[in-house]
């Protein structure tokens, strides 16, 4: 089948102009076929919001921007926008323009009141919140301040992270020996107690005897000794109740021994994981260089974050 | 008698005859109807014919784009919806109009050039004129008409393909995912741009036709004058493209 | 009836045609002949309009054809058929589109009555069958012929004949030749064949003006030619006679009368 030229051109054309139409209004993010209707709303500062700006509904995306213009008789900013008609703004519905520009996009947020109640014909105002200044906003006014204080802040940081990684890797150094010290001291009192537990049974078993003659002692020598075995049975007793709560502390101590042996806890990687000391030390490298670059450069990281604008 | 003027005045002797054909032209606009039959194959040809090979170019500018935007960012502080916010732009407001001229000025205007010089040195232009017939308005006209109606097709089409070569390379790639590419597009789109790639290729189309018909017209000296002319449309359609474009954005932006 | 009255031309600087005044009359077939690039194609451009002169100036039935606006000069051209030297059919259409041509962009008859005419016309020029072949698969003398059919499509009233037997094998010429004086007998109108063929105009002419060094050199009737005692028109007229007889094979045309002088 030959098609005529006027009907390859008009195919042409008419499939060029709707594609023309549906593409920008997809990229204007308008629903590309359902209606809109338009509603407007006056602010004391728009924030550097431009048509085609998002509104939005609980996060949501429901129309766009579509002009935004000073008027000076008002002194207001008179912002228009349309809505997605699949969206209705009770009455008491109220709107706030937040965001930063360029970083996040700037967009009008709205706050619906609760539904059920009257809606508003399209074409009304929407008033806009006089609520507190969000958080954005006040980010935005107080980051030059903020930027200084981070950049002190992580100044700190990389000097405190430098003086543990010296300290951790420097053998020298006091952590490092104060470490290796406890870590022998443990050890030795371990090795001791278990090498010494026959020894203090024997003594516990001497002392047994001595008392068994002692009491022997006594029934012959009568109440003098009797009086000296019951002091003594006393401080015995006492002594006992020193060893059992020596025994456990020695074993409390032989646990932690063991678990830090075993390379359990943080100590416990700290002590026996070498390449936690990698990480460790690539990660510091990063965050230093992060840190000097940013020193360095302030404004390069500064003007993309658009924050530059607002000086 | 002649005055034999200084070769210092060519351009301006050059540019006057361009100008007096373009006036011919539009006094001929009034018969245009005559030669409609004409406008709808020159459409065809210029137009539909041209949409394969403007959409290939088209697919692979888009995409290119889209991969060296994405291989420039290598801050993690910006988010990478932003490949979409640079390439759309860029694709609607530069690309897709200037990539469409130059492949056209090598396509349309060259061939043009050939068809009317090939006349021109066969005298057929004569013999269209010794009829009664207003060469002009037969063979310019509807070429010129032609062009700045299909330009803008044919700069939709590029667009249309540039942006979604960009959007699959970019998913596909795994630089960008298509939603982040769209909504970074979305953010920062303004429907004045697309109007200003419309007037660009409509502009475009203009001087691509208009050149390519004054060189083909006016060519002399037989086959080695046909090809003269064809390589001076091409090479002139593509630098008055570069002017234009300097011009317009200038101009509206 | 036109008239060139003191044309003068040039192109960048070099002069062509300088102050040529010649008539050609109403019915007659005129042969413009003369050396390559002597300007005749030239002299007759400029009857048709295609050329202005640098001064001087065309009448055509009394009328100035330079001072006419150009939508009048369109009108005035219709009257007008031409065959140029390579024929000049358009490439892009057929044989029978190429006739039909100027049929379809000036008369408002049906495209039945176009056929015919074309038809018609395609048999004054005895071919036919061609309709439906585009120009390239033509051979050049075939190219001439439908060109001769397009320039009569119109029915006009003076047919214009740029070479009409360059390039073209001697039977061929004859062909054309036979075909321009048949036309003009038949369709009743004035011709101007330009020419350096003798044997052309020999068959076809009435009257012959001979253009020089840019000017109207010599003009009268084929009995004046044969009587001529200018030096430079008999030196043109021998050397075609010589190619001719010398020619043998590829030259010399069959059933064809000889040159003046022998003649006489």
């Amino acid at each position: 089948m030959k098609y005529s030229n006027e009907l390859k051109v008009g195919v042409a054309i008419v499939l060029a102009v709707v594609a023309f139409v549906l593409g920008t209004r997809y990229f204007k993010d308008v629903p590309l076929l359902t209606g809109m209707y338009d509603m407007y709303t006056e602010v004391q500062d728009a924030k550097g919001l431009i048509p085609g700006n998002p509104v939005r509904v609980n996060g949501v995306k429901v129309g766009s921007v579509r002009s935004v213009e000073y008027r000076q008789e008002a002194g207001l900013v008179h912002v228009a926008f349309r809505i997605n008609n699949r969206v209705s703004l009770p009455e008491g519905t109220s709107c706030s323009i937040t965001g930063i520009d360029a970083l996040t996009g700037v967009r009008i947020e709205l706050e619906l009141a609760p539904a059920g109640g009257p809606t508003l014909p399209p074409g009304s105002l929407v008033p806009a919140s006089s609520g507190d200044e969000d958080f954005a906003s006040e980010l935005v006014a107080r980051a030059p301040l903020l930027v200084d204080r981070v950049d002190s802040v992580l100044f700190g940081i990389e000097g405190t992270i430098g003086d543990v990684r010296q300290m951790a890797f420097d053998p020298s150094s006091d952590l490092r020996m104060s470490m290796a010290a406890l870590r022998q001291s443990a050890n030795t009192l371990n090795t001791l107690l278990r090498e010494e537990k026959s020894n203090i049974s024997s003594i516990l078993a001497n002392v047994d005897t001595l008392t068994g003659d002692l009491s022997q002692l006594t029934s012959e020598k009568g109440d003098s000794i009797g009086v000296a075995i019951s002091r003594l049975n006393a401080s015995m007793a006492s002594m006992e109740q020193t060893m059992a709560s020596l025994q456990a502390t020695t074993t409390k101590l032989d646990g932690i021994l063991q678990r830090i042996d075993d390379g359990s806890g943080t100590l416990g990687r700290l002590v026996n994981d070498p390449e936690l000391y990698v990480r460790l030390d690539s990660l510091l490298t990063s965050v230093d260089g992060l840190v000097s670059d940013f020193k360095n450069n302030p404004r390069r990281y500064l003007r993309e974050m658009k924050i530059v604008d607002l000086f | 008698m002649t005055v034999t003027l200084p070769r210092i005045l060519d351009p301006f002797v050059s540019l006057g005859r361009f100008a007096l054909l373009l006036a011919r032209a539009f006094r001929s606009v009034a018969e245009l109807g005559r030669y409609s039959k004409n406008i709808f194959e020159q459409m065809v040809r210029i137009g539909i014919e041209s949409i394969p090979i403007v959409a290939l170019a088209a697919l692979f500018s888009g995409a290119v784009t889209t991969v060296q935007t994405a291989h420039q960012l290598v801050s993690p502080f910006i988010p990478v919806s932003i490949i979409g916010a640079v390439v759309v732009p860029s694709v609607i407001l530069e690309l897709g109009a200037v990539v469409t001229g130059f492949l056209l000025a090598g396509r349309v205007g060259a061939r043009i050039a050939a068809e009317l010089g090939t006349m021109r040195v066969t005298e057929q232009i004569d013999a269209l004129e010794a009829m009664g017939l207003n060469s002009v308005g037969y063979l310019i006209v509807p070429r010129v008409v032609a062009g700045v109606i299909m330009f803008p097709v044919l700069y939709i089409v590029a667009c249309v393909v540039a942006i979604a070569g960009g959007i699959f390379v970019g998913h596909y790639t795994g630089e960008v995912p298509a939603g982040e590419f769209i909504a970074g597009a979305r953010e920062f789109f303004r429907p004045f741009d697309a109007v200003f790639g419309l007037i660009k290729s409509l502009v475009f189309g203009f001087v691509i036709t208009a050149i390519s018909c004054y060189k083909g017209y006016y060519t002399r000296g037989g086959a080695e004058g046909v090809g003269r002319a064809t390589t001076e449309a091409a090479v002139t359609s593509c630098v008055y493209i570069l002017l234009a474009d300097l011009i317009l954005a200038s101009t509206l932006l | 009836m036109i008239q060139l009255r003191d044309i003068y031309k040039s192109f960048g600087g070099t002069p062509v045609i300088k102050g040529a005044t010649l008539d050609v009359k109403e019915g007659e077939t005129l042969a413009v002949i003369g050396r390559s690039g002597s300007g005749k194609s030239v002299l007759m451009k400029h009857m048709i309009g295609l050329l202005k002169p640098d001064s001087g100036y065309v009448l055509v039935d009394g009328v100035d054809i330079n001072k006419l606006a150009y939508h009048e000069l369109q009108k005035l051209r219709r009257n007008f058929g031409v065959l140029f030297q390579g024929g000049a059919l358009f490439d892009s259409m057929n044989s029978f589109d190429n006739v039909a041509f100027p049929l379809r962009s000036f008369s408002k008859k049906s495209e039945a009555d176009i056929k015919r005419d074309v038809l018609e016309c395609l048999d004054m020029v005895e071919l036919p069958d061609v309709g439906p072949k585009f120009p390239p698969e033509l051979s050049g003398g075939m190219q001439k012929r439908v060109a001769l059919a397009r320039a009569i499509a119109m029915r006009p009233r003076y047919i214009m004949y740029d070479e009409p037997t360059s390039g073209l094998d001697p039977e061929t010429s004859n062909v054309i030749d036979q075909m321009i004086k048949s036309l003009a007998v038949r369709l009743n109108v004035t011709s101007v064949v330009v020419t350096h063929d003798m044997h052309s105009v020999l068959t076809t002419a009435d009257r012959v003006a001979f253009i020089n060094e840019g000017r109207i050199w010599w003009v009268g009737s084929i009995p004046d030619l044969h009587e001529c005692a200018d030096d430079t028109l008999i030196n043109f007229v021998r050397a075609n006679e010589y190619q001719i007889g010398a020619g043998g094979a590829s030259g010399n045309r069959p059933h064809q009368s000889v040159v003046p002088r022998q003649t006489n």
